[in-house]
């Protein structure tokens, strides 16, 4: 078949011809931007028929020779407008000054696409495109932050406030239940590792190493016609990152350098000490009277002797209740305690330049930044060095390599007595420091941090724990191409993504408390993690003219990837003291192991692209992936697509209309697409390794599926690209449907087998949804003002889990369930309170299954109806991004919103709005708790350790819906003509803000959030005690010279 | 070699464009294929060891088999819960939601031990001609799903002297290895005499084919002893008391001299008949975690309040195994006052001979009376002196029935017998609201897990938790 492939190519090359020329004449001029009248160096210069071309220099100049005759000029610059015109010399050089529009619209723009790149006027999917100057230098910790809102239909939502934690993207809503929901990302080629090395439950971004001021282009892939030819792994869509590559011309030097600091976006309002101590001993009182007992006022009052250590609580306790009614001797913020004044720093030093045959781009980045809870710190240096060689006209060759390093102090999960956040909880009569003995009850600290805390007191994780993780990153990737004809090219990469992770992790003896392992003479742990993946592809590139108006521009090759994992860990207890920090000083090993897994894919992929009249576009692609992953008998899968799509504005009978209808492309394609992200021997009948006593042992662990293969994806697209007033108001719109059928499923079994779950291939899942982008050039000239709006809406639902509920999440609150959106919150209902005694109330439905005619109230949690209460699925996401320049002035405002998600409150929602049933504190909003005076409320009496409403219900769901005032980058850039007197190319300064306004309704620190040790397919949108995200505000300057 | 040469064909693969499947052949590095794991003897007894691990995890006797249940049935006005977690304070209070991850925890690691166990009995061919191995392999596996099912049908079923036991649900009875997921896997309950029916062969076939040594391991001692404890369950008597009687007379055992040493013990001792193995490595000790005070590496989460105490006689040694902290009166049964030593990582007692002369004695006072020879020829004098003497008691000159469910009470608490002896002994209990709970409550037992409940539509909850 190959042969024969080759043999047609051939043919088909006879038709091209090669034309000989003649020197004699130039063309010559001067770049412009068109709105500022500046040069524009760097520019290229073509003239596509001859295959020659320039580069402007410094003032922005070029010339080119030519023969005489007509010649099409093509003039490119990343972000303008092409500028294309046909010029005739006859018998004397021509001066062709050039302004450059910016360009709002991208029509012109080059796409990457997979093994490939076409212009995007040709696109006939559905790709969302960012250019890497939109992003840069923005000071958030990872690429996927800095995309937020920037691209329709992708829905990012980062963790928590912590730094370096995972983060949650979908792409036109998540297709799978069980297998990863998260897209493929490829990076100059390299399809990225993204194992997440965390060893807690809370996950770590993977792109966390990698230096986002680097990035050229990023496109998303969101159709199947767009993605099929990543086949079994393009059902999330594909993410492909372009770095940044030299132009010929003089080397350009850029330092850029910002300093700024963060806080958190939201505190919460919790009762302080004297509030405290009153709403417990009347829910104590309460709580006696409403169970006729009489030990719980004593209770709370041992309690709080315990808890104060011996200072006077009841200096603040009312008269009624037989204190003094004053103000209490401590009074402790215990969440302002969790937070740390945040500041943060980088230096980003890149050259890049070259000349015909070689081009380069190196970079070097370093940058340290403080969370904005205590300990929290990340730092990331980097390094990238870009290369492209024209060895002769024939043989091209080059290599991007990347390496970098950070080091991360973490914190313990969301679910940790120690993680900072986790310290509202304490009693705000309990001191931070013991008290000094001899001046109780009177509080004058010590300088010994309480360990006599309710709950353990993180601030000792602070002191006396490290928990640090340092990540190793190199990417590279070597290709080498072989013109065979002009039309005909071979390329060949081979690649190789290498991570390395040490986890480092001490507890000194003075933590037992919120760590118990470290009791003994303290705790140690390193785990050293190392993924290496190696891929290598070879492919044939076939772009010809067939007929004077048809082209076809073809590409078949073959991928190979394997992956390798490695782990190894060990710990120990034991330390002399708490300078002694390694396992080389431990008494005792605990713990020692290594294990490691791998997998492969063999893959054969085509894609041929067919154009008639320039307006007529065809689009077949296809993969066969083979994967280890799955049994033996079902291991490959066939994953086709196909797209049209046709230029109307380019047909004569448009040309009428095309004075306000400018352009307008219909477009529409179908593929299927497959998700292989299960682990690896998934489809195997497993035991594992265990003991007892010291006698080693097994037992089962997996139930065998021989038949496990790949969940497919169906998906269809129509859209359309729109550009009205010669463009002045731009954009497209898609509707798409995705199917995704044999889910790999973690299907629920009764457990009474000896196991829980086994994965099959079972169930169905839909995703529907439009997207809209509006770009428009509001202001045009020196004062420019420019607006991109997208909009996205997707409803996922589940259609069919073979009749079963999947549970997971806080409580098994979030669920998978037919006919329901993935992840929707399952509970009872709250119903209120009853004015009559303060009992809070839930429903009652007659129809158990929809919740639907209501019955009656009842007190009994276990009698209420469980029904569904929330949808963590937003209904819809966008962003409006504004530019405006004036002179050297630029501002770019981005709005980002989310809406329509619920959220669950259920960690201070439930501890610390729980009716005083719990020794927490509580939010302030329990003040309002029902009295017989204060009878018309929805929060219940207050009754110690009586459950009256805490329990999990849709009283802690809150509306997850924002809109927020992402980014503000004011930046001005010095004349050019000054700027050069002082011997630079560019001076810029600049102010960002990231998170500066929130708007939202929601109860807990901020909706943007997904508690980390629970974060998955099926659990969303539950905050427990989870960071808010961090207000950034960074001065910047950036100089080129 | 196999990864030098995945690793060179990846580099130079593509050249030739030939298809490799045998690329995509790639096998675990850290776990075995069912095939293997049971191929051979040596295979099969380590799938044992498996079986015993189960049992010593945090859901079974590491954990919920003795901590859950004691908690459970202890008036809370002496034991009270007065930690964090809402899973064991739901169970302290007696309020148990049908969602409660502990509870479901307990039930899904015994049928884990019963799976195991049923893997083993099913793989006995690979012994051959070995005979003596493989008696000794399947009463060791039958041991394990006996003891698994016993602690389940106390918890999740009625009491045996409840109502009809022919009638009354108790739990699945499974007898096969799960092999592939099908809809068989939806067992429905059988009856709580079935369950105990199992039990009983389970035990004495372990009984006859256990040697009377090996090691930690269960011998035809602990098997005996399991069956005496399910006997007195079951309020035969006469079963009971012989098969204590076995284990006394084979003079392997001796009561301890001092009572606390059986406490935080790192090997068997004299009175030790079978305890959870823990070492420094690999330990589930759920008892130390919530029992032990801070000192003790604890998290000091049960008070033990003082009308425990008025349970004691003056001078009882066992009222001492208690402090005083600032969080309130904590057990020393799972603690040290040597911070050298961590509970969490020491072995868990499941049976001691003091266990067995208490229900040889109770058996004998039931059956013949005080002061008379009984079974073993003992008095019920005989066994209740020798258990109260060694904690600094007078000796009974006559021993009444109340006498020996008092001194078992106060031997076994914290260990794992309260909510069996509430129920068949038929004493009530309280909750937290000082509320009584009678022995047959529907709050006494668990409920079905309601996840349980949506993945097997076989089950039928029990009453009370709709």
């Amino acid at each position: 078949m190959n042969s024969k492939l080759y043999i047609l190519l051939l043919a088909l090359f006879c038709f091209a011809a090669t034309e000989a020329y003649g020197q004699g004449y130039t063309v010559s001029g001067t770049v412009t931007d068109a709105s500022t009248g500046e040069a524009l160096p760097g520019t290229t210069v073509a003239i596509p028929a001859l295959n020659r071309g320039g580069i402007t220099d410094l003032d922005g100049q070029y010339s080119i020779d030519l023969p005489a005759g007509e010649h099409q000029v093509v003039v490119t610059f990343i972000g303008y407008q092409r500028f294309s015109r046909t010029i005739t010399i006859t018998n004397s050089n021509v001066t062709l000054d050039i302004e450059l529009r910016l360009d709002v619209v991208g029509l012109d723009q080059v796409v990457v696409v997979g093994y490939g790149e076409i212009s995007r006027r040709e696109v006939t999917g559905a790709i969302a495109s960012v250019r890497g100057a939109d992003i840069q230098f923005a000071p958030v910790n990872s690429v996927e932050n800095a995309i937020q809102g920037r691209t329709a239909g992708v829905f990012i939502q980062q963790n928590s406030g912590k730094l370096g934690q995972g983060i949650q993207m979908r792409i036109r809503g998540a297709s799978s239940v069980t297998a990863s929901n998260q897209p493929l990302y490829v990076i100059d080629g390299v399809p990225i590792v993204m194992d997440n090395f965390s060893i807690s439950a809370a996950a770590t971004n993977p792109l966390a190493q990698f230096n986002f001021n680097d990035v050229e282009s990023i496109q998303v892939l969101k159709d199947a016609s767009a993605a099929a030819i990543y086949g079994s792994r393009a059902a999330n869509g594909v993410v492909l990152i372009t770095t940044r590559q030299g132009r010929p011309g003089r080397t350009q030097f850029n330092y850029s350098y910002q300093q700024g600091f963060s806080e958190p976006t939201n505190k919460v309002d919790m009762m302080n000490a004297s509030e405290f101590v009153n709403y417990m001993y009347q829910a104590a009182v309460n709580g006696d009277r409403f169970a006729g007992s009489s030990w719980r006022v004593p209770e709370i009052e041992w309690v709080m002797d315990t808890y104060s250590l011996g200072t006077d609580w009841r200096r603040c306790l009312d008269t009624q209740f037989g204190g003094a009614g004053l103000d209490c001797p401590v009074d402790t913020d215990w969440q302002s305690e969790a937070f740390q004044d945040a500041s943060m720093f980088s230096h980003d030093l890149s050259a890049s330049g070259g000349n015909e045959s070689t081009r380069f781009f190196v970079s070097g980045h370093y940058g340290d930044q403080d969370g904005i809870l205590i300990n929290d710190r990340f730092q990331r240096i980097s390094a990238r060095m870009n290369l492209d060689h024209k060895a002769s006209e024939r043989v091209n060759l080059g290599m991007n390599l990347s390496t970098g390093r950070s080091f991360h102090q973490r914190l313990s999960t969301d679910n940790a007595f120690s993680t900072p956040i986790q310290l509202i909880a304490l009693m705000p009569i309990s001191p931070i420091y013991y008290p000094e003995q001899g001046s109780l009850p009177n509080y004058v600290p010590t300088d010994v941090l309480n360990d006599d805390t309710f709950y353990y007191n993180g601030l000792l994780h602070r002191d006396f724990t490290k928990y640090e993780v340092t990540t190793m990153r190199t990417t590279g990737n070597f290709h080498l191409g072989y013109s065979i004809m002009p039309d005909l090219e071979w390329r060949s990469e081979f690649s190789a993504d290498i991570v390395t992770g040490k986890d480092d992790q001490w507890y000194s003896p003075r933590v037992a408390r919120g760590f118990a392992t470290a009791a003994n003479g303290g705790f140690a742990s390193v785990a050293w993690q190392q993924t290496a993946s190696y891929t290598t592809t070879h492919f044939l590139s076939y772009n010809a003219a067939l007929t004077q108006n048809s082209n076809l521009n073809t590409t078949a090759g073959v991928s190979y990837q394997y992956n390798d994992y490695n782990y190894s860990f060990t710990s120990g207890s034991g330390f002399p003291n708490d300078s002694f920090q390694r396992l080389t000083s431990a008494a005792n090993v605990l713990a020692g192991s290594t294990t490691g897994s791998e997998y492969s894919f063999l893959s054969y992929f085509a894609r041929g692209n067919y154009s008639l009249l320039d307006r007529y576009l065809v689009s077949v692609s296809g993969r066969v992936d083979g994967s280890s992953r799955f049994g033996r008998d079902n291991r490959y899968g066939f994953f086709p697509a196909a797209s049209v799509g046709w230029i109307l504005t380019d047909e004569g009978f448009a040309e009428s209309i095309t004075d306000y209808l400018t352009y307008l492309k219909i477009r529409t394609s179908y593929g299927i697409t497959g998700n292989a992200a299960i682990s690896n021997f998934g489809s195997l009948g497993l035991w594992g390794g265990t003991s007892y006593g010291g006698l080693s042992g097994t037992n089962p662990s997996q139930i065998p599926n021989p038949n496990l293969t790949w969940e497919t994806t169906k998906q269809f697209n129509i859209g359309f690209d729109y550009g009205f007033f010669n463009n002045r108001i731009s954009g497209e719109f898609d509707y798409y449907i995705k199917e995704t059928e044999d889910l790999l499923l973690s299907v629920q079994i009764p457990s009474s087998s000896g196991f829980s779950t086994t994965l099959r291939n079972v169930g169905n899942m839909e995703n529907k949804g439009w997207e809209l982008v509006v770009n428009t050039i509001n202001l045009d000239g020196r004062l420019s003002w420019t607006s991109n709006f997208n909009i996205s809406s997707n409803k996922n639902t589940v259609t069919n889990l073979d009749g079963q509920v999947i549970t997971a999440g806080l409580a098994g609150l979030n669920r998978a369930m037919e006919g329901y959106s993935i992840g929707v919150f399952y509970a009872p209902e709250f119903f209120g309170v009853d004015p009559e005694n303060g009992n809070a109330l839930f429903s009652i439905y007659d129809d158990e299954d929809t919740c639907k005619n209501f019955v009656e109230t009842t007190t009994s949690y276990n009698a209420a109806t469980r029904c569904v209460i929330g949808n963590p699925n937003p209904k819809f996401v966008g962003g409006l991004g504004n530019t405006v320049r004036y002179r050297g002035f630029e501002l770019n405002v981005l709005f980002q919103f989310v809406y329509g998600n619920d959220a669950y409150i259920g960690g201070h929602g439930r501890w610390s709005r729980g009716n005083g049933i719990f020794e927490d504190n509580s939010m302030r909003d329990q003040l309002n708790s029902w009295t017989p005076q204060n009878t018309n409320t929805n929060v219940p009496e207050a009754r110690y350790i009586v459950s009256n409403g805490n329990q999990h219900s849709s009283r802690y769901i809150s509306d997850g819906s924002y809109l927020r005032l992402k980014n503000v980058t004011l930046g001005y850039e010095l004349p050019v003509n000054r700027v050069r007197q002082l011997g630079f190319n560019k001076v810029r300064l600049y102010v960002t803000g990231v998170n500066l306004l929130t708007w939202t309704n929601y109860e807990g620190w901020d909706p943007e959030m997904n508690t980390d040790f629970l974060a998955g397919n099926i659990s969303q949108g539950t905050d427990f005690y989870t960071a808010p995200q961090s207000r950034t505000l960074t001065f910047g300057i950036d100089i080129g010279f | 070699m196999k990864k030098t040469k995945h690793l060179f064909l990846a580099l130079i693969l593509g050249v030739a464009f030939t298809g490799c499947d045998d690329l995509l052949d790639l096998e675990p590095q850290a776990s075995i294929s069912d095939d293997i794991a049971l191929s051979t003897p040596d295979n099969v007894e380590t799938a044992l060891i498996g079986g015993y691990a189960a049992l010593g995890g945090s859901n079974a006797y590491g954990g919920h088999y003795i901590f859950l249940t004691d908690i459970y049935a202890a008036p809370a006005d002496e034991v009270f819960f007065n930690g964090t977690f809402t899973q064991p304070r739901e169970i302290n209070a007696k309020s148990i939601l049908i969602d409660n991850s502990y509870m479901a925890g307990f039930w899904a690691t015994s049928f884990n031990i019963i799976n195991r166990a049923n893997n083993v009995l099913d793989a006995l061919d690979v012994f051959g001609n070995d005979a003596a191995r493989r008696s000794r392999v399947e009463a060791e596996a039958r041991f394990l799903r006996a003891t698994a099912y016993y602690n389940l049908v106390v918890a999740y079923g009625k009491a045996y002297n409840d109502g009809n036991p022919q009638t009354n649900p108790g739990v699945p009875l499974i007898l096969t290895p799960t092999r592939t997921a099908d809809e068989t896997l939806a067992v429905p309950r059988a009856s709580v005499a079935e369950i105990y029916d199992l039990v009983l062969t389970d035990l004495n076939a372990a009984m006859d084919n256990l040697p009377a040594s090996n090691g930690f391991l269960a011998n035809t001692y602990v098997a005996s002893a399991m069956l005496s404890r399910v006997y007195l369950s079951m309020g035969n008597f006469a079963q009971a008391g012989a098969h204590a009687q076995r284990v006394i007379a084979s003079g392997n055992y001796a009561l301890f001299a001092d009572i606390s040493e059986n406490y935080v013990r790192t090997q068997n001792g004299a009175e030790t008949i079978f305890a959870i193995q823990n070492t420094p490595t690999s330990f589930s000790n759920d008892m130390a975690v919530f029992y032990a005070p801070t000192f003790s590496f604890g998290r000091a989460d049960v008070q033990i309040r003082d009308p425990h105490l008025a349970n004691y006689e003056a001078g009882d040694a066992r009222a001492t195994l208690f402090v005083e902290t600032t969080r309130g009166r904590m057990t020393m049964k799972y603690a040290s006052e040597d911070p050298s030593v961590d509970p969490r990582r020491t072995n868990i007692t499941v049976l001691r001979l003091a266990e067995m002369h208490l229900i040889r004695a109770e058996a004998n006072v039931r059956l013949t009376g005080s002061g008379t020879p009984g079974i073993g020829g003992a008095t019920p004098e005989d066994d209740i002196n020798a258990i109260r003497a060694r904690v600094g008691l007078d000796p009974l000159a006559t021993v009444t029935l109340g006498d020996v469910l008092r001194e078992r009470r106060n031997e076994l608490m914290f260990e794992g017998q309260l909510l069996n002896d509430l129920k068949r002994l038929e004493i009530s209990t309280t909750d937290l609201n000082q509320e009584v709970i009678p022995w047959n409550s529907n709050r006494m037992v668990f409920p079905i897990p309601e996840r349980e409940m949506n993945v097997n539509s076989s089950l039928v909850q029990n009453p009370g938790y709709n």
